[in-house]
């Protein structure tokens, strides 16, 4: 086979691919040549660097003193107006069908966003219906209504202020039934939820005769499946979400046209509560959660501005191309 | 909280709950088996809160107590008979031999699931997003006197395209082609690269997401610990 080689680069090229071959070749024979390990990579203590440092941030505001600390003032996205427009807008002992749609590793999140809305509504007298599409979810209502009832010190009587008809069977056949003819029942009372006449006077035939939808949830997928079931039987009842911020980027695009109304995260969150009238002056949480995120944003930006400077100082493969 | 306050049950929860959070935080310096305890003792509750409201809010009510308290009425026994046999025959997919048994109330349960599926993304998803899409571009919402019209028609131009060029991305129908060698179709390649970094600012959006909300069950429990902390230095 004739090879035409026609500059020296490329004769250089191919003399050190050479040289590689012939050096792999050497090494597999070569019995005693062990391929040592690299050295393990420290990941431990950089991982446990980087929690302290984020604890510590999460930490600082517990031990600053009292007008201190760094929470921002909340701004007013137009969701959150639109919301608080909603809840305002409601008549008297308006019945708000409330989905709890949320796991209860993000309670911590998300009961911070329910509660001052939940406390409004009990304000106004609202009757409120509890369902959920997750096993939990009739625990994290129960949760819900208990720890509002204490904050605002007037304790919710069920069955007439609140009914807790829990689980749904099916997900998203269960939803098509709900909206199209009810039907779920509470065990404890014997309330219906359900397209057919005969119920007591304070609870409502359908979804369509609830003066709201609100929904509380982490799932997008959860929130879709009440977008797409339920939102076309609502009949102009306006849908309005809270929602946590992983859930957040996918469900905005039904925002303004299926959704009339949406909150997204602790800040939105703080926003709306501050709106409502229910924002504490000095927000440790809020506090803790802003410094936290402002130290991960910059623990990113340094890690990804040193990993840049690392892979371009390590120099180009030396063996094959 | 404030210990005194706390009656026996809640005290053992908090406790609980303090010791669970350290179990879990454990996992900062490696796998352990307070970590693993804490994981099965989690999955163990799930699934029992799981039987539990199966049980007592769907199974007896909805499916059992119809048919034994009220037999003699015709709709119970219709209501109840078909999915207690449909029910019955889903218990064979535990068995090889069995599964063949199981067939027809799991092509019941697919069925179902997905004509649920397919009818709300067409009708609630695709159409309502279609129709949003062309009409924030043809026909915006203007947000009120002294707003950009500019800036509104662009967004939603910007909407559009970004809309189009994702499907475009996602389409299997022709080979990809280099550009260089049939430039007619160029442009569909152009528009797919467009498509790819909408997915990708996508993609970065739900994971900073994701992040928040992490950070927000960090904050959570950080707060958790700080409050049982105080409530035991200073009763």
């Amino acid at each position: 086979m004739n090879v035409t080689i026609d500059n020296n680069d490329e004769f250089d090229q191919a003399q050190r691919k050479a040289a590689g071959l012939a050096e792999i070749i050497q090494a597999e024979r070569d019995s005693n040549s062990v391929l040592q390990a690299g050295p393990k990579r420290p990941t431990a203590w950089q991982r446990i660097l980087f929690t302290v440092v984020l604890v510590a941030a999460a930490l600082a505001p517990y031990f600053l003193p009292e007008g201190r600390l760094p929470a921002s003032p909340p701004e007013f996205p137009a969701g959150v107006q639109a919301f608080e427009q909603i809840i305002h807008a409601l008549p008297a002992n308006a019945a708000v069908l409330v989905a709890v749609e949320y796991q209860p590793a993000y309670s911590g999140e998300l009961e911070r966003l329910a509660q001052p809305v939940l406390l409004d509504l009990m304000r106004r007298q609202a009757r409120l219906v509890m369902v959920s599409t997750l096993t939990t979810g009739p625990l994290q209502a129960q949760n819900l209504i208990i720890a509002a009832s204490q904050a605002d010190g007037y304790p919710y009587q069920s069955p007439y202020e609140v009914l807790n008809l829990g689980y749904i069977p099916g997900e998203r056949s269960g939803l098509k039934k709900l909206a199209a003819a009810g039907g779920q029942t509470d065990p404890e009372s014997g309330y219906t939820l359900s397209g057919a006449a005969g119920l007591a006077p304070p609870m409502l035939p359908s979804a369509s005769d609830f003066d709201l939808l609100w929904v509380i949830s982490d799932n997008p997928d959860l929130a879709r499946d009440w977008i797409e079931q339920v939102g076309p039987s609502l009949d102009g009842v306006p849908l309005v979400m809270s929602l946590s911020a992983q859930a957040g980027p996918l469900v905005r695009p039904y925002a303004g046209s299926q959704v009339q109304a949406m909150v997204v995260g602790l800040q939105e969150g703080a926003a709306l509560e501050g709106w409502l009238g229910f924002m504490q002056p000095n927000d440790q949480t809020l506090a803790s959660y802003n410094l936290a995120t402002s130290t991960a944003v910059i623990m990113i930006l340094i890690l990804v501005f040193l990993n840049v400077l690392i892979r371009r100082r390590s120099s180009p493969g030396q063996g094959l191309d | 909280m404030v210990l005194d306050h706390l009656n026996l049950a809640d005290l053992a929860g908090a406790l609980v709950g303090f010791t669970v959070t350290l179990f879990i935080l454990s996992y900062l310096f490696s796998d352990n088996a307070l970590f693993r305890l804490a994981v099965h003792v989690f999955i163990a509750a799930a699934a029992g809160i799981a039987a539990a409201v199966a049980w007592g809010q769907v199974l007896w009510p909805m499916l059992l107590k119809p048919l034994i308290q009220t037999p003699a009425e015709p709709g119970n026994l219709m209501m109840g008979a078909v999915p207690l046999i449909l029910c019955i025959l889903l218990l064979g997919s535990v068995s090889p031999r069995l599964s063949a048994w199981s067939r027809p109330a799991l092509a019941f349960l697919v069925g179902v699931g997905a004509a649920t599926a397919v009818g709300g993304a067409v009708l609630g998803t695709i159409l309502p997003q279609v129709r949003a899409a062309i009409s924030s571009t043809i026909n915006p919402q203007v947000p009120g006197p002294g707003s950009d019209l500019w800036l509104t028609y662009g967004s939603g131009f910007a909407m559009l395209i970004s809309t189009i060029s994702v499907l475009v991305y996602f389409q299997f129908w022709r080979a990809p082609v280099d550009s260089s060698k049939d430039g007619q179709i160029s442009w569909l390649a152009g528009l797919g690269w467009i498509g790819k970094l909408c997915i990708a600012v996508t993609l970065g959006l739900v994971f900073a997401g994701i992040y928040l909300s992490a950070l927000a069950a960090l904050v959570d429990r950080i707060e958790y610990l700080t409050v049982f902390f105080n409530a035991i230095i200073h009763p």
